[in-house]
């Protein structure tokens, strides 16, 4: 009956498993639409200007960053369109924002659910958040803000050769 | 305005994720057991002990970062389910896939705002090595 208990061992192991993200997911969630509906974005967001200023970052985008941390990668892209479509934002702007939400984003639930299973909060959190502040801000120095500068040139360029290439196929 | 529907939506929003992921972590977890059975697993982890050891992982911790880089965390939990990390092993494979993971369809939304897909995934790498490293060196 080795088998039987090897069974029934991995059916506990993965219910306890199952536990552990349950009683993650279900109270982000709640807490989640709770932000929502208190408009707590859109209360946060003056206070992250030194942020913007720091980061050399259009300011009426800080409002996508934050959403971006908060909420995922999808849904500060999607805060990204909408922030284009309302104001002028520089494409600089836009690179540095994508540069540090490749690294930190949606940070509450990634840094839970690894806590559930036994790692650091802190150690996480805290290295997602160096590795994004360091690079946006290491970007930020190396891109002027001249418009026609050449990395902002190989932005447009890589963007329009990958959308060539997609056609082609 | 905080009504009843918020925590309705809040919760109806909680158990679609959940079963998503359940949808996606149960397979994995039962994948790598049986790798694991079937011990392939060993092999496997045989083969990148001297990649794993660079952070202080288990060679069995290869299976999570690859896994983790394509398709993404809650993949990469499906393997940490099956494999016994401690505490700070947990630590290093949560920074270093918690930084870099599901590259490919994350990219594709950075694509869509006319940024660089390569620059996204260095600097992702770059930062989920390094810090995988150095927290295995300071904390290890």
């Amino acid at each position: 009956m080795i088998i039987m208990d090897y069974i029934i061992d991995l059916f506990i192991n993965l219910l306890s498993f199952t536990w552990n993200i349950t009683k993650v997911i279900i109270p982000l969630m709640l807490v989640m639409e709770i932000f929502k509906d208190l408009k707590i974005i859109d209360k946060i967001s003056n206070l992250i200007k030194p942020a913007t200023n720091f980061l050399t970052i259009n300011e009426k985008s800080g409002i996508s960053l934050i959403i971006g941390i908060i909420f995922g990668l999808l849904f500060g892209a999607g805060a990204i369109i909408q922030s284009t479509n309302e104001h002028d934002v520089d494409k600089r702007s836009i690179f540095l924002i994508c540069m540090f939400l490749s690294l930190c984003h949606a940070v509450i639930e990634d840094t839970l659910i690894f806590g559930a299973i036994g790692a650091d909060y802190l150690a996480i959190l805290g290295s997602r958040i160096i590795a994004a502040v360091f690079t946006t801000y290491v970007l930020s120095k190396l891109i002027k803000k001249d418009f026609s500068d050449i990395s902002d040139i190989n932005i447009c360029h890589e963007h329009t050769s990958y959308e060539h290439n997609s056609t082609n196929k | 305005m905080v009504t009843l529907d918020t925590f309705k939506r809040g919760f109806n929003n909680g158990i679609k994720t959940l079963i998503a992921l359940l949808k996606l972590m149960v397979p994995i977890y039962i994948g790598v057991q049986l790798l694991s059975i079937s011990g392939l697993l060993s092999i496997i982890a045989t083969f990148f002990t001297p990649v794993m050891s660079f952070f202080g992982l288990p060679g069995e911790a290869s299976l999570t970062l690859i896994v983790g880089y394509f398709s993404g965390i809650y993949g990469a939990l499906g393997t940490l389910a099956a494999i016994k990390l401690n505490a700070v092993q947990a630590t290093t494979i949560a920074i270093m896939t918690s930084i870099a993971h599901n590259l490919i369809a994350e990219t594709a939304v950075i694509k869509k705002l006319g940024v660089s897909a390569w620059a996204s995934i260095a600097v992702r790498l770059f930062f989920s090595i390094l810090f995988g490293f150095l927290y295995y060196r300071i904390f290890g």
